[in-house]
Formats: structure tokens, sequence, C-alpha cells
């Protein structure tokens, strides 16, 4: 499990249980060019 | 990166606010899962679909066996374990399926899922970019294995034209709860005529 360091979190979140569930796009560059899965805990 | 906030307050004003800079949200941020821009997948352009299990739904825009963009699911750690597991559920082509599915899915009660796809699905010259027929996007359904089988199987619901129908649903779909219908937001000139019903642009906001 690392911190994100993605860019771009283009998605719709989605709270569930308590928890933020998102989506970063990535843009091509490092450390994460293709998109990650997230969560938030408020 | 920031999250922000927002609710209804009095008389109908909306309030809002930064949760949190992105240095405080560190603490309460976990990646769960990297795209490696292979088989599972890259740019997950979409948001997150709550599936059976703690199991999440999603897209990716591009990537794939294909290159079209996948759809996957995202199952959580085994107990004991830390790892979320990626599955891709179905890679398009590029072609009459689509390419580019960039919008939130919809799962229905019988664990069948809806979506579209900004492009491809009719290569009939109107949807160009630079030149290119990129395709004027498609309303989609994936349906989950029977027993004992492991494919889901894609319908293509519908192939946008570019005409009065408009072009590249990049959206997603809405499910009407009682109808079964299918509301998408095209873009381009359109109307809702009779021959694209039930998928049509949302009118009025209620289905």
């Amino acid at each position: 499990m690392t911190l994100p360091q993605a860019p771009n979190p283009l998605g719709t979140p989605l709270l569930q249980n308590g928890i933020i569930y998102g989506t970063t796009y990535g843009d091509g560059t490092d450390p994460t060019p293709y998109g990650t899965i997230f969560t938030y805990k408020p | 990166m920031k999250l922000f906030w927002i609710r209804i307050g009095k008389l109908g004003a909306l309030v809002g606010g930064f949760v949190a800079p992105v240095a405080a949200l560190a603490s309460g941020l976990t990646t769960i899962y990297t795209f490696t821009g292979g088989a599972d997948g890259a740019y997950p352009y979409a948001g997150l679909t709550a599936g059976p299990g703690g199991t999440f739904f999603g897209a990716t825009a591009g990537g794939g066996a294909n290159a079209g963009g996948v759809i996957f699911q995202l199952s959580p750690p085994a107990k004991g374990q830390t790892a979320w597991t990626d599955t891709p559920l179905y890679p398009f082509t590029g072609a009459a399926d689509g390419f580019f599915p960039s919008g939130n899915l919809v799962l229905d009660t019988s664990g069948v899922l809806y979506g579209t796809t900004a492009f491809v699905g009719l290569f009939n010259g109107t949807c160009l970019v630079s030149g290119t027929d990129y395709g004027c996007g498609t309303v989609f359904e994936l349906v989950p294995p029977a027993k004992g089988q492991t494919n889901w199987t894609l319908t293509t619901l519908y192939a946008f034209t570019g005409a009065a129908d408009g072009s590249s649903p990049f959206g997603g779909v809405a499910l009407g709860s009682t109808s079964g219908a299918l509301y998408v937001f095209s873009t381009g000139n359109y109307t809702c005529g009779s021959s694209v019903q039930p998928v049509c642009p949302l009118a009025g906001g209620v289905n």
C-alpha cells in the first residue's frame, strides 16, 4: 500500500460504508501513469 | 488532489468546501490498486460501482487485451491479506463493441452491468476525430457468466449515428427504477426521437 501520487481524480466518488472510493486517471507519467483506485476514510 | 464536499444548506443555498488540502488528506488516503496498462487496462476515467460481496465494478478507458478499454471487477483482500484483486471482465476490441468506456457503470438487480463507450460502434463516417472515423459511441450491457461458465457476454444495445441521436456518450447511463429504460446523455445536436427510444437524452430529470 502506498499513498496516491497520481493526478486527475476524474471519476465520481463512491461512498460505501463510511469510506470514499475513487479513481485517478493517471497522466502517462510516473509513478502511476495508468491510473489508480484509492480509498479515503474521513 | 483535493476532495470537496457540498450540501444543501438553509434556504436551499449550496454550501461547500475542501475537506482538506492534499497534505492533510494523505493520512487517510490509501491506493488499493495501481493499473499496469496491460490486460488490466489503463486510465480509469469513471468512478466505481458497488458490487456483491464488497467488490466494485469499473471501467478503464484504454488499455486491456485489445487496447480498447476494459470492464473490470475489483475484489477485496482475502482474510489475512492486504492486496485487492483486479479481474478484467471484458476487453473492448475498438470495433463494433465500442472503444473508450468512460462513464460509470450501472448494476441492475440481476447482476447485469450497463454502460457506454464514447467511440466506435458504427463506422459511418459521421464522427470524425482529425479526419479519422472513431464511430459515435455505444450503449452496452454486460451479462455475467452462466453457472459453470466464466465469460461475461457483452451486447451492444445501441450504436449512436451522430445524427439526431447525437454521439459520444461519455457519461454512462441511468437505469429507470421501474421501467427498466436506460437514459443517456449524448453530445452533439440531438433530439430524443422515437427511433432511439428508450435510449435517449434524459429530459426533465424524471423517468
